[in-house]
């Protein structure tokens, strides 16, 4: 079943076009690689996708479901920056998302977050890009949304983090949902993913299987992705 | 494991499969880990390990037990079938690497021999 | 909704405590001062009322930082991915205003009776209180006037943020067109407010500064259109 479609949406600013009449159907049980250079439009979409700006025409459903509270409740959203308010501390944020989301599990969380290095007691200003990259996918990927939505999840983090995030998203990933990772660290994601949707001026110019595309083209999608985008 | 991303990684899975069959790490009847299990412990997609699975059982390698899961096979034919394929392939990249040295098939055989002689004394070491 | 409110207060108990802190520690200096007799108040007495003031200021500016805070800065990604309505991100913020303005009021209330209570014993007065129900009512009404003039006021900052991120969102200098907003807003509703209800000239007596039933219809029209609008944009036309 389609976890998200979207329809010809476009998103405009006064002088740019960041989207342009883009579509997509993604679909349950798969890991999504969605990549591509600087202001292609990753960002946009899955902010969009989330309910944090909304498109300029065109439309998108999750699970059938239109754009709104009930789509917020199935997306389960990790932005590049930090959201999570700076006074809060590590336990705020945990029963924060345990108030709001009904598909929180905060057992899952806190095992993670003791599994991370993260105590109750900290407070999000003293900790590192490391450890507040940690927080901030432990409580993405303890919700059991249909739809996850990574942007850079592994931005700032070393590699033994990248390693425990890795885990953590194959981990939540199963038959019944869909995960989107939108990254530039493409060897991160290299083995993990199912599809690669490569997204070129605010249009996908080119999705398939990795595996296929593997196959058929006898490239590793990082290849690929300098072959689609040039050396630029 | 680290693969190459070159190649399709379900094929480098099935491979390292075979070759543990072949090498006896893995018997005949022993059971397979879960799909999910697997693809933790090589961290790659469920899709991937599913794949790989189904595969193998396509090529009679593995069968799977409804509800309980796969098993390597117990027919010694098929394992004997894996290492001949195996074997060629060896053979096939050793052959086409003598010939781009350009080794006549009389030389490639020689030095070959010689190699697996002095091996045996132990004065060649590989 | 309610949830809301609790991270709402998590967030600034320190600062609610500092304030009460300071305003009975002015109040007590003051009351001190009085019960010595001295003429004019003590530095420390000023310097502790000057310090409730500014308090209040910024009480004020964190009430409009609420918002702010959401709109224009990171926290936003975390409050408005949430599955909440507009309306309930609204509501939520405005009634812990609305319940932390009564505090203060209350508290002050509180603290003059309680005052006038121990001025009286200590001075012997035949203390009582003779209000008459009209008095309390007149009261009431000032009180909810002042209440209903805040949040009217912080209601149309509101909807002047919530403008500049939603239908223009995609010019620049987003805080200036707020401002620009809230301009327009505040003539707006002046306008209005005078064309439906002319202010009558004779107004000294107090009674006549009460707002007469046409002017609490108008009142709570305008809030309610304020709330609505600023709910309605938060819900569909946010672009953070």
């Amino acid at each position: 079943m389609e976890v998200l479609k979207v329809n010809s949406i476009t998103k405009k600013y006064l002088t740019k076009t960041v989207l342009n009449n883009l579509n997509l159907a993604l679909t349950e049980g798969k890991i999504y690689g969605l990549l591509g250079p600087n202001a292609s439009g990753k960002t946009t979409l899955l902010k969009l996708i989330a309910g944090l700006t909304q498109p300029t025409g065109g439309s998108f459903s999750v699970s059938g479901k239109q754009a709104g509270v009930a789509t917020k409740n199935l997306v389960s959203y990790l932005p590049t920056i930090n959201h999570l308010p700076r006074w809060m501390t590590v336990g705020n944020c945990l029963s924060y998302y345990q108030d709001f989301y009904r598909d929180f599990s905060p057992k899952q969380a806190e095992e993670r977050m003791v599994a991370m290095g993260l105590q109750p007691k900290q407070k999000i200003s003293s900790l590192s890009t490391g450890m507040l990259g940690r927080l901030k996918i432990v409580l993405a990927m303890s919700r059991q949304s249909k739809l996850y939505l990574l942007d850079e999840p592994f931005n700032g983090l070393d590699p033994i983090s990248r390693e425990k995030v890795l885990e953590m998203i194959l981990d939540a990933a199963n038959e019944d949902n869909a995960v989107v990772i939108a990254t530039h660290i493409i060897k991160e994601i290299e083995s993990i993913m199912d599809e690669v949707i490569f997204l070129h001026e605010g249009q996908v110019a080119l999705m398939g299987n990795v595996e296929n595309l593997r196959q058929t083209r006898n490239m590793s999608v990082e290849e690929l992705y300098k072959e689609v985008y040039g050396d630029a | 494991m680290s693969f190459d991303t070159r190649i399709p990684i379900y094929l480098q899975i099935m491979e390292r499969i075979k070759k543990d069959i072949v090498s006896g790490k893995l018997k005949g009847g022993d059971k397979m880990p879960s799909v999910r299990a697997f693809a933790k412990e090589l961290q790659v997609n469920v899709n991937t390990v599913q794949r790989v699975y189904q595969e193998l059982e396509r090529e009679k390698i593995l069968y799977s037990q409804r509800g309980i899961g796969s098993f390597v096979t117990s027919n010694e034919a098929i394992v004997e079938q894996i290492k001949e394929e195996m074997a060629r392939e060896l053979l096939g990249n050793f052959v086409r690497g003598m010939r781009e040295l350009g080794f006549s098939k009389e030389r490639t055989l020689t030095a070959l021999q010689a190699y697996m002689e002095g091996e045996q004394d132990g004065s060649v070491k590989g | 909704m309610l949830k809301l409110i609790k991270y709402e207060w998590l967030r600034r108990w320190k600062l609610f405590l500092a304030g009460i802190v300071t305003f009975l520690a002015a109040n007590m200096s003051l009351m001190s001062n009085l019960m010595q007799g001295a003429e004019n108040p003590r530095t420390l007495t000023a310097v502790l009322i000057g310090l409730c003031f500014a308090l209040s200021v910024v009480l004020f500016i964190d009430h409009v930082g609420r918002l702010y805070r959401t709109l224009f800065g990171d926290e936003g990604y975390l409050e408005l991915a949430v599955p909440l309505r507009g309306y309930q991100l609204l509501g939520g913020k405005l009634l812990a205003v609305i319940v932390e303005c009564i505090a203060v009021i209350g508290i002050i209330i509180l603290t003059i009776y309680l005052d006038a209570l121990f001025i009286a014993k200590a001075e012997a007065l035949p203390f009582g209180f003779s209000l008459s129900f009209s008095e309390v009512l007149t009261a009431g009404q000032l009180v909810l006037m002042l209440l209903s003039a805040y949040i009217g006021f912080l209601t149309t900052i509101y909807l002047s943020m919530t403008l500049a991120k939603t239908v223009f969102a995609s010019f620049r200098h987003g805080r200036l067109i707020a401002f620009g907003c809230f301009l327009a807003i505040s003539w707006l509703l002046e306008k209005t407010h005078l064309a439906l209800s002319p202010f009558t000239e004779s107004a000294t007596d107090l009674p006549d500064i009460l707002y007469s039933g046409t002017d609490w219809v108008i009142t709570v029209a305008m809030l309610l259109v304020l709330f609505l609008s600023t709910s309605y944009l938060l819900d569909r036309k946010i672009n953070l």
